[in-house]
């Protein structure tokens, strides 16, 4: 089951603009002051490279991502690899669930049970993970349009609270305050990596020495989606900046989003067309959590070699269920967990696991090549 | 196969299904309910023996619907902000939602102690929205002027006192954030409105002052009129034109003659300093900086009798660091519209000389106010203009070295203005 060029474009944009804006800024800003939006900026450069690579890899094998791992790494390299990418992505679920919660907490409704918002949560990740990637690309392709139209939407809103001259000065305390954000908060950012997930499973031929292939618009389109996405995310998070930059102190990751909200002042007087805005763009950050989610079952699969994917879903979202509620009931306790000695796990996957798949992409491809030409040679010599 | 699929389906809808009834169910969800909760449409804080003194102008919803309970201000007291807002919620017996609110009114007294500690709690806390607006009542019963505010009725109209008076009634206003942020700048200075009530008599004075100085003050303030004024006769009009000798913005005044106390003035401006209150600048100081706010677009001021209306304004500051030299220009281009020519000319038509003339005026009119502001800010060690801010944003690397010499921004920069005002 594969996916098209452009639902694999969409879902770029979306996993790029998901978590950045509802709770992110607000540690940037504690972190790096005014100049948390270069942080931001450095962020998300640094997944338009990981984009780049993904392609590469996409490009060059039609081979499945464990095929590659097996294949590359042997079946017990394979299996470490898994193992080690499953810790990063089980403490991104639980963040992203927590996100979600916090946001329609905050917005909608104080009084909701915990338990029963993860449930609901966990359900839909269930659902979405007992699915094929072609549902999450369907998925992607009807919430991308409605995703678009938000930002575009909540960028208007707020353009009368674009201050430029509130960032200046840039870089008043030095470059260390951006890069100690990077090392930092990895759980936070590059969730781009999780779409390695995706090799061999998009529509095409695999591109052949010499010849054009059918995914010669892959890279084009991968990279304007992502470049799309940055300049959405940066827009949006500018305003933020400007208005709480010199007063990072107001701000914290609760009242963020509220933050947010009030830029667009108008709302006050014609409505508040921001929360269904909001709501609309929220929908990314269930893309997130449905990709992660979908990735972290098939790990699971690979690494117990189950075949029951729709079981194998059932136990993990009734497992992130318990565990949200008895260790991480408390978001304070899971967001330290997530900037402690876990992030370097995050870092794994994040850097290391795109390029190895490059990699291994290259040196299985190449070995592809050759055999093929021995095989040619060999035929030629026959007859 | 596909009876396994048919069940599959089935479980799914029955799970779907669960999860919006417990949605519904009160047992998971406790509903908020309208009526265990109170409206508040403005929050004063003032001074109190016991530490802070809350007030809220509230309104009650009744249970059932129908209209909303008339507004009331409640007021408690505590040893901080937090502990006199709860104090109001005990007094009602209910939860008073104060994001509604549309002015926070801080009072005169508990304003000179320092406020931003307090105002800093409630946009962390998220109790308040932090664009709301914020206001000095300069009478001294904070309590009285929430009772004002009540004749605006609802949220709505009381925003939009604020940013009608303040496109049209030339004075300065700060949300609750720019007034923190601007606590927290290099210049340290940051404003607020100062509303009168009808009833009021220590505001607009020059803000704290004895009351045995009153004469000397009006008297002052006489003296100060005059050296702004033109001459008629020998003005830039010539013989024949009036000059724009009273650019008086409007001030709210109505419902007098009856006992209801409404806001009379809303074109003072309170003047603070690292959150402290140091000064109240009448109507004619504050307008220099209005002039500069970019935020007053279209404020409408008289030519004797006859309307100006400005409609656009630009504001540009260009600063430079020459050596040991620091160099603040602003430059202002303001248009007016001018409909009404009966009391200028007896004709309909004005040429195009007279129209320089008053064009000329005006922007001699201006630049003197915004020069008596800057008088004013160098007299009070308030940088309302935000000159050293402006530096330290644009120009960081000479206004540190500046700053370790022990220069000061507002007093020894040069500050150059430069008025054109077109009027169509």
């Amino acid at each position: 089951m594969t996916i098209s060029v452009k639902q694999f474009s969409f879902l770029i944009f979306l996993t790029m603009i998901g978590q950045k804006l509802i709770i992110l800024p607000a540690f940037l800003m504690a972190s790096s002051g005014r100049d948390g939006y270069l942080t931001l900026l450095v962020m998300m450069l640094l997944e338009l490279m990981i984009v780049a690579l993904i392609m590469l890899s996409i490009k060059r094998t039609d081979k499945s991502f464990f095929e590659l791992l097996d294949k590359g790494l042997g079946k017990t390299g394979g299996r470490i690899v898994a193992i080690v990418m499953l810790v990063a992505m089980f403490v991104k679920i639980l963040l992203v669930i927590t996100v979600i919660r916090i946001f329609f907490n905050s917005i909608f409704e104080q009084n909701l049970r915990d338990w029963l918002s993860i449930a609901a949560v966990c359900f839909l990740m269930f659902f979405i993970a007992s699915k094929s990637l072609r549902g999450i690309g369907r998925m992607g392709e009807i919430i991308f349009p409605l995703c678009v139209f938000a930002s575009l939407a909540l960028i208007f809103l707020s353009f009368r609270n674009f201050k430029p001259l509130n960032l200046l000065p840039v870089l008043h305390n030095g470059y260390s305050s951006i890069f100690s954000s990077l090392w930092i908060y990895p759980l936070w950012f590059l969730d781009i990596a999780i779409m390695v997930i995706f090799i061999g499973q998009v529509k095409g031929r695999v591109l052949v020495q010499g010849g054009a292939g059918d995914k010669k618009h892959l890279m084009k389109a991968g990279l304007i989606a992502a470049g799309a996405a940055v300049i959405l995310t940066m827009l949006l998070s500018l305003v933020l900046f400007m208005n709480f930059g010199d007063a990072a102190h107001l701000l914290d990751y609760r009242t963020n989003v509220s933050g947010l909200m009030l830029f667009s002042r108008a709302s006050y007087r014609y409505g508040r067309y921001d929360i269904p805005l909001f709501c609309l763009f929220i929908l990314s950050l269930f893309i997130v959590l449905g990709l992660f989610f979908f990735s972290f079952t098939r790990h699971v699969s690979y690494v117990i070699k189950a075949k029951n994917h729709t079981l194998v879903a059932a136990i993990c979202a009734a497992a992130i269920f318990l565990i949200l509620l008895i260790f991480f009931n408390s978001e304070h306790t899971l967001f330290s967990f997530s900037i402690n000695w876990i992030r370097f796990f995050a870092h794994f996957n994040n850097i290391i696991v795109p390029v190895l798949i490059l990699v291994l992409s290259i040196l299985i491809s190449k070995n592809l090549h050759e055999k093929h030409k021995l095989e040619q040679v060999k035929l030629l010599t026959e007859d | 196969m596909k009876k396994r699929k048919a069940k599959l389906r089935w479980i799914k809808i029955v799970v779907v299904l669960g999860l919006f009834l417990m949605l519904l169910s009160p047992l998971p969800v406790s509903s908020p309910q309208i009526h265990m909760s109170a409206l508040s449409l403005a929050i004063g804080i003032d001074h109190s023996e016991h530490g802070v003194k809350a007030l809220a102008l509230v309104y009650l919803p009744i249970v059932g619907g129908g209209p909303l309970y008339a507004g009331d201000v409640v007021e408690a007291e505590g040893q901080n902000i937090a502990e006199a807002l709860e104090n109001i919620n005990i007094l009602l017996g209910r939860r008073v939602e104060y994001m509604h609110s549309g002015i926070l009114v801080l009072g005169k007294e508990y304003a000179q102690n320092g406020v931003i500690n307090e105002l800093e709690h409630l946009v962390i806390t998220g109790t308040v929205s932090p664009t709301i607006n914020i206001a000095l009542a300069t009478t001294e019963d904070t309590r009285a002027f929430l009772e004002a505010l009540n004749e605006y009725s609802n949220r709505m109209t009381l925003t939009n006192l604020f940013k009608y008076t303040v496109s049209g009634a030339l004075s300065h206003s700060n949300t609750l954030l720019d007034f923190i942020k601007e606590t927290h700048s290099a210049s340290g200075a940051s404003m607020m409105s100062a509303f009168e009530l009808s009833g009021g008599s220590d505001a607009g004075e020059g803000g704290i002052t004895n009351e045995d100085d009153e004469e000397e003050e009006i008297e002052e303030e006489h003296e100060k009129k005059e050296e702004f004024s033109y001459d008629v006769e020998s003005g830039p009009f010539g013989p024949g034109m009036v000059a724009p000798t009273e650019l008086d913005p409007i001030a709210l005044q109505f419902g007098e003659g009856n006992d209801r106390t409404l806001i009379k003035d809303v074109n003072n401006t309170a003047i603070f300093k690292s959150g402290k209150l140091v000064n109240i600048w009448t109507g004619e100081e504050s307008r220099g900086i209005a002039w500069v706010d970019k935020n007053t677009t279209a404020a409408i001021v008289f030519l004797r009798q006859t309307p100006l209306k400005m409609n656009r304004k630009k504001v540009r500051v260009k600063t430079n660091i020459e050596g040991d030299k620091a160099i603040y220009n602003l430059r202002l281009d303001i248009r007016f519209s001018l409909s009404d020519l009966r009391f200028i000319n007896n004709g309909p038509l004005l040429s195009e000389e007279e129209f320089k003339k008053i064009e000329e005026a005006a922007s001699l009119k201006i630049e003197s106010e915004i020069k008596r502001a800057y008088l004013a800010s160098i007299r009070d060690e308030a940088d309302v203009f935000l000159i050293q801010d402006t530096f330290f944003r644009r120009n960081n690397r000479g206004y540190e070295r500046l700053k370790k010499d022990g220069f000061n921004f507002l007093n020894d920069s040069e500050f150059n203005i430069e008025v054109k005002v077109r009027i169509s």
